[in-house]
Formats: C-alpha cells, structure tokens, sequence
C-alpha cells in the first residue's frame, strides 16, 4: 500500500512538545521503517533526537523558514502539532496584539506549514486542531457536542485561531488540488510530561484557593489522557495512508469519561495530599462581580487577577464532546481510563517538582 | 399506629408527608385485578402473593391482563425454590435434587412440600403448592416454556452455590463470582420477566437482543440490597461482598465492623457502591425498552428504590451498625414518580447520582471513578433528553452566529424591537396595577385609624439608636486593636 521504493517519509511540526514528542515515540515502535524528522522552534531531547532522521529547526510564523524547510525536503505525510496555547490569563485576553501573535503562529503557521508542504508535493496532512474550535465561546454550555456544530463563535483568541486554522486545513479548495487532510479535536490534555495544565492546578492549592467553587458545582469537564490522544493520531495517520476516509473530516476526541468539573480538581489535590476542609459555592452572580471587581483594580494597578469573569464563566460550564465519529471513522476507543491518566500525570509532575526542589538547593548551595 | 418515632419524624419532613397522602389518594393502579372472574385457586395464589412479598405484591397485582397470572405464578414458583434454598433446617443431600428437580414439579398438580423448617416464613406456600401448579396449567404455553426454563436456571445455580463448601465457609470470592451470584439470584429473574414482556408483546423485543441490559436491571437491584444488608448478612454469618474488593481493607470482613477501621470500612463500602453505579446508566437504556404503563411502573420502581437506597448507603456507616432503609415518604415519592414516564425516572436517577457526588470526598481512593460513574448517569439521560436552556445551542445547530441576508437581518431586528417595545408597556401595566393595589391599602388603612406618623416617628428613633450604637462599639474595639500591636 505504502510507496514500496523509499520508506515513508513523515514530518512533525513540534514534534519537540508535549504531543508531538508523544506521537513521535509511538511512530518509531509502531513503523520503525518510516523516517521521522521533527520540524520545531526548540529540538527535541537528545534520547529522542538520536531516534529520528533529522530536525529541522524552523519558525512557523515565519513563510520564510518554513519555506526554508521544505528546501529539497519532500514528506509523504505532515503531521502538524505546533501552535502556541495561551495559558492564565493570556486565555482570556482581548489585547489586539495578543491576538496578531496567536493568529501568527496558529492559523498563519498553519498556512505556511501547509502552503509549503503542498508546493513540495505533499498532500496527506493532519492537523492537530482543539475542541476549542467549538468550546472557547463562554457563552454557550455544550452538552455531548460532536462535528454537526459549526466552527466560528470561538472568541477566545485560541479557539478562534485553531477553528480559523481548520477551515484552512479542510477547505474543498485544498481538497480540489489532491489535498487530503483531516483535523482532530483533542479535550485538554494531560500527561505525565505535562506541567502547563498540571501546574495551573497545582498551583491554587498554594494559593490557597481550592476552598472555592463557582457556581453550583455540577458542571462537566472533558479530559484526555496523552496516550489515547497520541493514539487517535496514529489511527488518523493510518487512515490518511490507507483507506482515506477520514480526508476532508474533523474529529473530536476525549477519553469519553466527562466529570463534574470541581471532582477533577479535587483529585489531583488530593494526590498531593490536599483536601479542603471545607468548600465554599459561590453564587455565579457574586463571582461575576467580585471577578469584574479585581478587574477594575488591577487594570489600575497593572497586576494579573487570579480570577477573572472569564475564568468564572470557564468554571461554571458544561462542555464534552461526543466521539462517536471517531469511534466509527478512525476506530479510535481510549486506553488509558481517566482516573489512571491522572494519577499517572500527578506522579509525572511530582517528580517534576522534585528536580525542581533539587536544583533549587544546588543552586543555593552554589550561591 | 404510628410511634412517636415517626410522628415526630413526619412533622419535620412534611415533604415527605405529603408524598405520602399523595401516593395513598391519587395513586390510580393502570389495571385492576377482576376479582369476580377469578377462581378460588387464583385467589388463593394471590393470597400467596400477598402473604410472600412486602414490595412486589401490589405492583404484580396492577401489571396488564396478559401477565398478570403469569407473573404471579412466576413470582411463587421463585419464591419457592428460594424457600428451600435458605432452608438450613434441609440437608444438601436431599436439598440438591429438590432445588434441581423443582422446575418438573409445576406441572403436577399433586407435588407439595411440608419437609420446611418450622420456622420458614413461607413454608405453607411450599405445603399447598398444587394451587401454583393449576394455574401454571392453566396460563399460555410460551410463558410455561420461559418459567420452567429459568426455575431449571436458577435452581440449578443455587444447588451449585449449596454444594460450594468455599463459598459457605468464607462467602463470594471474585468480584466476577459475585456478579454470578447475583446473575443466579436476579440476573434470571430479570431474564424471564423480560420475555415475557416481549412475549405479550408490553415490551420492545430488541430487549432480548442486549442480555447485558436485561442483566444490569437485575446486578443493579440484587447489587445493592447485598451493599444494604451487610449489617444483617453479618449478623448471619453470611458472606456476599467479594474478597477481591474487601481484602484491600481488611484481613476478614467482619473485621470491616471494628470501630478502628471506620475509614477503611467506608472505602470498602465505596467501592461497592462504584460496582453498583456502573449498571445505573444501562438500567434507564432497558426502561426506554418499555412500552407499555404497567410494566414500566413495575420494572421502574424498584430501580428507583434502588438508586435512593445506593445513595443512603454512600458514605454512611450507620449501615454498618444497623439496618438502613429509604423511609415511607421517600419511597411513596419515588413511587408517584416511577408510574409516569421514563422522564420523570430519569428525574430520579440525576437527582440521586448528584445526591451521591455532592457526597462524596476526595480522599476516598474511588473518589475520581464514583464521579465519573455519577456523571456518566447524566451523560446517558442527556443522550435522550438533551438539555435546553438560554446556554446551549438552539437544536438545530444550523443557525450561524451571523445573519445571513440583509433581509432576514432587517426583519430580526425589527422583531426585537417590537417585543422590547412589548415588553415596555407590560412593566407599565404592573407597576400601574401595583401602585394602584398598595395605595388603595395604605388609603384603607389610613381611613379606619392608622397613625402613619407615629410609625414614622419610631422608625426615626429606631436609625438614631442604632448609629449610636455602632458609634459607642467603635471606641470598644480600640484596645484589643492596641493588643494586637504590642503582640
């Protein structure tokens, strides 16, 4: 099925994060005789390094060094994770220029990476999109949402750039030229080697903020744990280099184990040994002002607020997708059950932790 | 009469009080039992019925024509086999071929039993049950066929159980023999009322083509009189809750009652009430199956029950120290509520599966899974009936965030205009109806006396002394302020 001469050549953009890393590791023990190369800002760690056929250090937001890339260099397939994900308070930011950079990098890198491919003769492309295409619009509760819904009410500068990105992707212009590509729509990752959302958790417990929850608490959440996303990306290439019926599709993808929102949090405090003695529910309304609130003050002040309306309403709404498309298209079904996910990212990041501690006293001791 | 218990009880929980007259009043059985037509036999099977069961008897009695027989008889034929079953008075030896030989006795219209301990509750069901025979004679050939074969089922499991020294010595092993047990004891019960449902044509026939559903109704049921009853079955010395799961706590499940392993005890408990919940979701799938009033009240019900029973039991260690059970009210609610529709029982089970995750604490080591399984209740009901509030999506999901056509655009906003506009002269209308009302009050009451002013007056006087006291507390506050610094 697959070009019998030369051995499949497969491109990673940020294959040097979390994701990409994941799904890396996964293609070399799956298809030992594809060849790998990794397209990132940053190179990967030199285990992972030494395994792939070459890294290609490049800049998405920039045509230029993308263009620079795909020099003599012609995939049979992209593999596209790279992207930025505004994190704390960049989430909720409606800064024009925070903007122009997120857009830069996640729908204009998107362009540049597939514009690039395709002049170079490469037309399997899959993209790596977010349920957020649909879900960073705080307005809306979506109750098991799948693929019917259109993409475009995102405001959040994310969602918005990675709905914007997908049209790109999946547009029939793209598809008319021999394009066949499909996106995937991931809930929130987490994983062992993940400290981005582990550490946003973590953090409250310092902060001393998890006596708190907003609005009545029963609100849904969607995970999904590194393993069953990297797999859903195996089965997606899969599909793209064999039966293609995925092409010209987005999928959401989750562990399909939605939780009330607060339970999850509870939980990873409670790996740590932290469980609140009490928990306070604070009423929508009163959390949407208190929040406006700080607002005003450190708008004066020039601080962040820790609780914005934003994070309120993100707190306090129901969101899960239905993956039932990828279930019958891509034959995708999660492995890795969600409590076990967390427990195994919680131990991840506590080992993170201890080799922070421990460099932090080396250094003292230097000092 | 009531005990001064309950009475006491009732006066706090008028709610539930309330459930009560309304079940006894308004409760309307979908069919009755024709008492005139019925033979002395019959009436005397369904003296049986009444005599043998607290909670079925009234449901069977209000099930459709068509299996209104059929059912009973397959409720004593059960009840019989369970009779010598629990018979510790029976040796094995002869105890084996009765329980394994009991489904060729309903046919003979001689067979009866007066071998029963003296002490069996339900031995005289046993010593006349020829009566059982002639109407098992009597009824349909098909659901002849689907009685005898689960009474050869069932009695053939518990004679296996009787047999299984292991299992009368230390209890239920694995998690899996567990969910034997409770297949033998309720999974076939569920099995039979189910084709016979399908049989009389009460129920979707598609049923039959997802034995897990079917089973679940019964694992569910049987599941959580077994978490119920631990308090009891340990005073018997009988053992369900599976090593697998108890061993993670304890040496020996009795241990489990020791006042120094309260946590653990509650951890075990935990854990079975998280075996328990994953069936809730497959449970509703089955009632959907149901087609007609009557036997979706009499599958419904005792799901319920069992929901609210779980949820009693969730991280209560009064279980362990005594019998629990759902009180009155509560039941005659979930009982109003389970004869309606698959909505209402829906109701029920998000009620319920949200009672027991606001119960439910981190530090328990089934806390994330007890969630997950809580939310995957509400998950499923949300498959069939989607909520719809002022944030969800209208259903469609067609309807873009931008109008299409300046023409639509133009027509939407001349709407909304007239219904702000709508909305203008209904806020006039009830503050105009308001003033009106409470000026023609104040008019009245002004008219026959009332003295306004003195009113007024005493609420002045009432404002200086309460800023004059705050003024006096402040200087109060003054020296444990000056403590503080020196501290």
């Amino acid at each position: 099925m697959r070009g019998p001469k030369r051995s499949l050549e497969v491109l990673m953009t940020g294959g040097s994060g979390f994701l990409g890393r994941g799904i890396v590791e996964r293609l070399l023990t799956q298809h030992p005789e594809w060849r790998i190369s990794i397209l990132d800002l940053h190179p990967p760690p030199d285990n992972l390094r030494k395994r792939i056929a070459q890294f290609i250090p490049a800049d998405i937001s920039s045509a230029q060094s993308v263009n620079n890339a795909f020099v003599e260099y012609s995939p049979d397939l992209v593999v596209h994770t790279a992207g930025i994900v505004p994190a704390r308070k960049d989430r909720y930011s409606t800064d024009p220029k925070q903007w122009e950079k997120v857009k830069a990098i996640n729908y204009g890198g998107t362009r540049n990476v597939l514009d690039a491919a395709m002049s170079s003769g490469c037309r399997k492309f899959l993209y790596t999109s977010s349920c957020t295409v649909i879900i960073d619009d705080l307005d809306h509760d979506y109750y098991n949402m799948d693929e019917s819904i259109p993409v475009g009410r995102a405001t959040l500068h994310y969602g918005k750039s990675k709905g914007m990105a997908e049209s790109y992707v999946l547009a029939p212009e793209l598809a008319s030229l021999g394009l066949q590509a499909c996106a995937l729509r991931p809930a929130t990752i987490i994983g062992p080697e993940d400290t981005a959302v582990m550490s946003l958790i973590h953090d409250l417990i310092r902060k001393g903020e998890t006596y708190f929850i907003v609005g009545d608490g029963e609100n849904f959440y969607d995970w999904m744990y590194i393993d069953n996303a990297v797999q859903a990306h195996i089965l997606a290439i899969e599909n793209l280099l064999t039966t293609q019926t995925a092409a010209g599709q987005a999928f959401f993808i989750s562990n399909q184990e939605p939780v009330y929102f607060w339970d999850a949090f509870a939980f990873i405090w409670a790996q740590f040994g932290h469980v609140p003695k009490y928990r306070i529910h604070i009423p929508t309304a009163i959390a949407w002002f208190v929040a406006l609130i700080l607002e005003i003050m450190t708008w004066f002040t020039g601080n962040a607020p820790t609780i914005d309306r934003g994070s309120v309403k993100d707190g306090m709404r129901t969101h899960y997708s239905n993956n039932a498309k990828a279930m019958k298209v891509l034959g995708y079904m999660p492995e890795v059950p969600l409590t076990e996910g967390i427990r195994r990212a919680c131990d991840g990041y506590k080992k993170h932790l201890a080799a922070q501690a421990a460099q932090n006293g080396e250094t003292k001791k230097e000092r | 009469m009531p005990s001064l218990n309950t009475i006491a009880y009732y006066l706090f929980h008028v709610g539930e009080l309330r459930s009560i007259v309304q079940w006894s009043v308004w409760h309307n059985p979908v069919h009755e039992r024709d008492e005139s037509k019925e033979s002395e036999n019959l009436k005397r099977c369904f003296h049986f019925l009444k005599l043998t069961s607290r909670s079925f008897a009234s449901v069977i009695q209000e099930l459709h024509p068509e299996l209104l027989v059929p059912m009973t008889v397959f409720y004593l034929v059960l009840r019989g086999l369970d009779t010598i079953e629990d018979d510790m008075t029976i040796d094995i030896g002869p105890k084996e071929p009765l329980l394994r030989d009991f489904h060729k006795h309903l046919e003979d219209e001689e067979w009866t039993f007066d071998g029963s301990g003296p002490n069996e509750k339900d031995r005289s069901l046993l010593v006349e049950f020829n009566c059982v025979a002639k109407e098992f004679n009597k009824m349909k050939k098909e659901y002849q066929v689907i009685i005898k074969d689960i009474a050869k089922k069932m009695g053939n499991g518990m004679a296996d159980y009787c047999k299984d020294a292991a299992f009368n010595k230390e209890g239920v092993q694995t998690v899996q023999d567990y969910e034997q047990y409770c297949h033998y004891v309720a999974g076939l019960v569920g099995e039979g009322c189910t084709r016979m449902f399908v049989e009389g044509k009460l129920a979707n026939p598609v049923l039959l083509q997802r034995p897990e559903l079917i089973e679940s109704m019964g694992q569910f049921l049987q599941q959580t009189n077994i978490i119920r009853d631990i308090h009891e079955d340990n005073v018997d010395k009988r053992y369900f809750w599976p090593k697998e799961v108890w061993s993670k706590y304890v040496k020996s499940l009795p241990d489990l009652f020791l006042p120094e392993n309260r946590e653990l005890a509650l951890q075990c408990q935990s854990e079975m009430v998280l075996i328990a919940l994953r069936r809730a979701d497959e449970c509703l799938f089955y009632m959907a199956g149901v087609r007609e009033q009557s036997v979706f009240n009499f599958v419904a019900i005792p799901q319920s029950m069992a929901i609210a029973t779980l949820e009693l039991c969730f991280n209560n260690y009064t279980m362990f120290e005594r019998n629990i059970k759902i009180t009155k009210g509560q039941a005659c609610h979930l009982m109003t509520q389970s004869t309606q529709n698959l909505q209402l029982v829906c109701d029920i089970f998000r009620e319920y599966a949200r009672k027991i995750h606001r119960k439910n604490r981190p530090q328990d080591p089934h806390f994330l899974d007890i969630s997950i399984a809580c939310a995957n209740i509400e998950k499923f009901i949300e498959s069939i009936f989607p909520t719809q509030t002022a944030r969800t999506l209208p259903k469609s999901g067609e309807q873009r965030p931008t109008a299409v056509d300046p023409e639509t655009e133009e027509r939407r906003k001349r709407e909304e205009a007239e219904s702000r506009q709508d909305m203008i002269y209904i806020m006039l209308a009830v503050v105009t109806t308001l003033v009106i009302i409470s000026g023609s009050m104040i008019g009245v009451a002004w008219f026959f006396g009332a003295r306004f002013d003195l009113a007024f007056s005493a609420m002045k006087d009432g404002v200086k002394e309460i800023s004059g006291k705050m003024g006096a507390a402040a200087p109060a506050a003054s020296p444990s302020e000056a403590v503080h610094v020196e501290l």
